[in-house]
């Protein structure tokens, strides 16, 4: 392990004889180093801080600046102070080997030299500070605390925030009569960037969440909680004050603007924020329940919309009047029909800016009509991205052909049946374990049993809609 | 036509197949990458991009003709990019992405923010 690293390194070395330059160029590339050469010091010096060698050869005797100099430069600079040093000499120089030495030098090769001793002298040296160089980010993480007790104890803070997260998923989905619904997370790392929540509003409406944060790890983790908890207080808080005036445009809008404000551009999150009301006409005159989702999208993939057109489902959706309000954007035409199956599956376009880099950003919001047997699937990138060993994408013609062919199962089942196939996809040949994904995954299945009443009675609406 | 003109001016392989070129020398300049901006390679797009934007205020091109898959933290540079150059009226244009390029940035509508031309167009757009 330590042999490989090694062998990628990269040598600086600085000597004033172009002879030896040359042969040590060679000997060390031979080796499978990737060297870089310096006639003088001063060139060194510089050559150091824009490549930031892994180990430097210097020569002593220079003209001009000398290798002592150099050594000492080198230990003044934060950032080249821990590159070790190997000095060069000439056999009769003890004592500038020891003042090498005392300068900072970790090592020293007498000339002329045996390459075989150097090279072995150099991998003894890299196979102690590569891996200390490697993990040197973590240790200025961990400030004081690096021993090997602060690094079970960041690995515990790990596993506890990884808790937390988990904690934050919902545990159960929200009771709305007639809906049917699941929400999973699969994580690529301990903490996640990608999660889905539930809101319930009322007895008869919840909110709905998926959201992809950019990045992975601790810093995606952050994000998320922050989006998280901003959505629970920011869309109950707009109901309160606007009531039936709520809109989830406005919601994504006012923690864009908080995002926005406090982070830079490239922390974003896509997310969909919706509103499922089993009973959007519960305040008005009409006789027939209507069971409507209303959404608003900070550029998150487009969830799926399968539309029960199935004729022996009794009565067949009348597209003119539920799709009044949509508004299809011309060059998605091809795609609003993503498979030809029994159903129609069509995207749910409406969509807006990423969520938090742009403070001027704006939603808009659509409201659909859901009827009796229709399912909506909400996912991240994580699924479209995915891919098998012959480098092919997933992609969403495939999701959407495996939720339309599982329809007849629970939402559960469904969720359950895009997972196995997505691992199935991934999978490769000669392995036989559960293949790795790449990027986190989120899923939520919602669908309206068209067996149950969605609010009141199943007869009543068929009855009107065949009249 | 706008490749006639140019001499490459810096250039590196990332590795795997990937690599970045900035052509400074011509008016815009050019950043051309090569391979999926994934992962590492983002690091060296941001640094790159970073460079570009501080030497030219009035924004340049990022040709992503060769960028058959790009991730979220490399749309988080672009998006940073497009900020900072906006501080100065500057612009970022993006050259002929792929399709499925083309579409991430439909969905997260960063076509709205920034330009997007085609090999056949002009690209005078950028001052």
């Amino acid at each position: 392990m330590t042999t490989e690293i090694a062998h990628q390194a990269t040598i600086l070395v600085i000597d004033d004889e172009v002879d030896i330059l040359d042969l040590l160029e060679m000997i060390l590339e031979v080796e499978g180093y990737h060297v870089i050469t310096a006639g003088d010091g001063s060139q060194g010096l510089q050559l150091a801080e824009t490549h930031q060698p892994d180990l430097i050869l210097l020569d002593l005797m220079m003209p001009g600046m000398d290798g002592y100099a150099v050594v000492e430069m080198l230990k003044a600079k934060p950032d080249l102070a821990t590159i070790p040093v190997i000095m060069l000499t000439a056999l009769a120089q003890a004592n500038e080997r020891i003042q090498g030495l005392t300068a900072g030098a970790v090592d020293y090769i007498t000339k002329p030299f045996e390459s075989q001793e150097l090279v072995l002298r150099i991998e003894s040296v890299l196979s102690r500070t590569l891996p200390i160089k490697y993990i040197n980010p973590l240790i200025g993480a961990m400030g004081e605390q690096f021993s090997v007790d602060g690094v079970e104890q960041l690995a515990s803070h790990l596993q506890t925030a990884s808790a937390i997260q988990q904690g934050l998923l919902p545990q159960t989905p929200p009771h709305i009569p007639g809906v049917d619904i699941a929400g999973y997370l699969r994580s690529s790392m301990s903490v996640s960037g990608d999660f889905y929540d539930f809101i319930q509003l009322d007895d008869r409406r919840f909110g709905l969440v998926i959201a992809d944060v950019r990045g992975k790890g601790i810093p995606g983790a952050l994000l998320m909680v922050m989006i998280r908890t901003a959505l629970r207080l920011v869309s109950r808080e707009e109901e309160r004050r606007f009531g039936d005036k709520a809109s989830t445009a406005n919601v994504l809008k006012r923690i864009n603007d908080l995002i926005a404000t406090d982070t830079d551009p490239d922390l974003f999150a896509t997310v969909v924020y919706g509103v499922l009301d089993a009973d959007a006409n519960r305040l008005s005159t009409e006789t027939s329940p209507t069971c409507t989702f209303t959404y608003a999208n900070a550029g998150h993939c487009y969830p799926f919309h399968l539309m029960n057109t199935s004729p022996t489902r009794g009565w067949i959706k009348d597209i003119d009047s539920t799709d009044a309000e949509q508004v299809p954007t011309p060059q998605l035409e091809s795609k609003v029909d993503l498979i030809e199956g029994i159903h129609q599956i069509r995207q749910l376009n409406v969509g807006g800016l990423v969520l938090g880099s742009f403070g001027f950003a704006t939603f808009e919001e659509q409201v659909i009509e859901l009827q009796p047997g229709d399912a909506l699937l909400f996912y991240t990138d994580g699924i479209l991205e995915a891919e098998n060993q012959n480098g092919v994408l997933y992609g969403e013609r495939r999701l959407a052909q495996v939720f339309e062919s599982n329809y007849h199962l629970s939402a559960e089942g469904i969720r359950q049946q895009i997972e196995a196939d997505l691992l199935n996809f991934c999978r490769f040949e000669d392995k036989c374990d559960p293949p790795q994904l790449q990027d986190d995954l989120a899923l939520i299945v919602v669908k309206m049993n068209a067996d149950q009443s969605p609010p009141t009675s199943i007869d009543h609406t068929a009855l009107s809609r065949q009249r | 036509m706008i490749r006639q003109t140019i001499t490459f001016s810096a250039s590196a392989e990332l590795g795997s197949g990937s690599s970045l070129t900035s052509v400074t020398d011509s008016q815009p300049p050019i950043l051309h990458f090569r391979g999926k901006i994934i992962g590492m390679h983002v690091e060296k797009l941001k640094e790159e991009m970073n460079r570009l934007t501080d030497q030219h205020a009035s924004g340049f091109i990022l040709d992503l003709s060769q960028v058959p898959l790009l991730d979220s933290s490399a749309l988080g540079v672009i998006m940073l990019t497009v900020q900072q150059l906006r501080q100065t009226d500057g612009k970022l244009v993006l050259l002929n992405p792929q399709p499925n390029v083309r579409n991430v940035l439909r969905v997260t509508r960063l076509d709205t923010v920034l330009e997007i031309v085609s090999d056949s167009e002009s690209t005078r757009h950028v001052p």
